[in-house]
């Protein structure tokens, strides 16, 4: 390698990161580690969470003993129970937007964590360099559990180094409260394009060739990973999600 | 002070403002180098800085051929453990694709050839991206940088034949 091989090569190499914002050495006499922003964010956001629910609870016992009879807000029994001679039996759960007041009693059905799902993806129909998916995460779990809000999402290549992922959330639809007994599905749909953007390569593909992806089911923190077998992500590997639906989906 | 960043003594007393200064001028590369594993400059930061505490919290087992290798080893193993817990990286995982942006918008637009060394070193597996930092960009002698990713030094040769071999198209391509 000569000179301006070398020099070429090590311009490259410094450009392969970003300027750093902030390098200074924490207080080092302070030898507890201080958290991190990240880590402080989370646990004000725990503790608001916590309050909220909280709130919540003391709320709807407020109005138990006000002005709403004490039927409308004990905890509903089992369908199995609660199904009384003469009436229809229990109805096999159905995927679908819960009641809001089913979220805030104290039987509300668990959020499902990622040990109690599976994900797959499936292609759908494409064209004009735009790519659409269908991720599904089915409960696989032997109880019914419930999800909200939207996964996130990372690429990886072949030995698992993160590829990059611009996960943007779309509003509309946005996220639902959806319900799944076991073996029922939720589901988003996912697009991006294979045509090159700013910034990207013209004349070569634009981003690497993703061979895994890692979901992040809503509110977790563990991921699950499933193959990739479809194009690359130009646009700096930006995909749009949807919010969680019931269902798995368009067939095509 | 027995220390130096060249070289270093195990068992060596350093109060807090001694080994600031030695650290301080570390701390970028322990940056790039953890930027390398994580893809994300906050994470990045956040894996340099942790290692400065756990290096001043171990300041009395430092060992290796130096003071450097010994900070890069301990900033690459934060970097692996926050790596792992990933789901930091699946929220944050847009700042490669801002560094790419960049790179469209300085001095390197334009430049085929460049962009597509560095979308090669992109693409390679972060291992032999940090072998080619350490040794060409951070001029680290073979025998550090082996110690750094705890291979021989046997090892860490092969491991930069291999990946010079994949930019060396895109090395050539420039050389009159």
């Amino acid at each position: 390698m000569n000179d301006q091989a070398r020099g070429r090569l090590r311009t490259a190499l410094n450009a392969l990161t970003p300027p750093a914002e902030d390098l200074t050495i924490p207080d080092l006499q302070d030898s507890t580690r201080r958290p991190r922003l990240s880590e402080a964010v989370a646990i004000a956001a725990a503790c608001l969470l916590a309050l909220a629910a909280v709130g919540s609870m003391l709320w709807v016992r407020g109005l138990s003993s006000a002005s709403v009879p004490a039927t409308q807000v004990t905890p509903r029994p089992p369908a199995a129970t609660a199904a009384s001679p003469g009436t229809p039996g229990p109805q096999p759960p159905v995927p679908g937007l819960v009641p809001p007041s089913a979220a805030i009693t104290p039987t509300a059905t668990p959020r499902c964590h990622t040990s109690d799902l599976s994900a797959s993806l499936r292609p759908l129909n494409s064209g004009a360099g735009q790519r659409y998916a269908a991720l599904s995460l089915t409960n696989r779990s032997g109880h019914v559990c419930q999800v909200y809000g939207y996964v996130g999402m990372l690429l990886l290549d072949g030995n698992g180094t993160p590829l990059p992922t611009d996960v943007v959330r779309n509003a509309n639809p946005g996220p639902q409260i959806v319900s799944l007994a076991p073996g029922q599905s939720a589901f988003t749909l996912l697009h991006w394009t294979v045509v090159a953007g700013p910034g990207e390569s013209q004349t070569a593909q634009c981003e690497p060739q993703p061979v895994y992806v890692e979901i992040t089911p809503p509110d977790e923190t563990t991921q699950l990973v499933v193959g990739w077998n479809m194009q690359f992500v130009c646009l700096h590997g930006r995909i749009d999600v949807h919010g969680l639906a019931p269902g798995s989906g368009p067939a095509f | 002070m027995a220390v130096s960043n060249g070289s270093a003594t195990a068992g060596v007393t350093l109060d807090e403002l001694q080994f600031g200064n030695l650290i301080q001028p570390l701390m970028d590369r322990a940056y790039q180098v953890a930027y390398q594993v994580l893809g994300d400059r906050e994470a990045a930061q956040d894996a340099a800085q942790e290692a400065a505490i756990t290096a001043w919290q171990r300041r009395g087992q430092l060992r290796g051929p130096s003071l450097r290798s010994w900070f890069l080893k301990i900033t690459l193993n934060k970097a692996r453990a926050i790596r792992r817990r990933r789901w930091f990286t699946v929220i944050r995982s847009t700042s490669l694709a801002e560094r790419g942006r960049d790179l469209a918008g300085d001095a390197l637009e334009g430049v085929a050839d460049r962009l597509d060394l560095v979308v090669t070193l992109r693409r390679m597996p972060a291992a032999d991206r940090i072998t080619l930092l350490l040794l060409h960009a951070m001029d680290v002698p073979h025998a550090e940088a082996a110690h750094i990713l705890g291979l021989s030094e046997r090892g860490i040769r092969s491991r930069e034949r291999r990946a010079l071999r994949r930019i060396r198209p895109y090395l050539e391509q420039v050389q009159p």
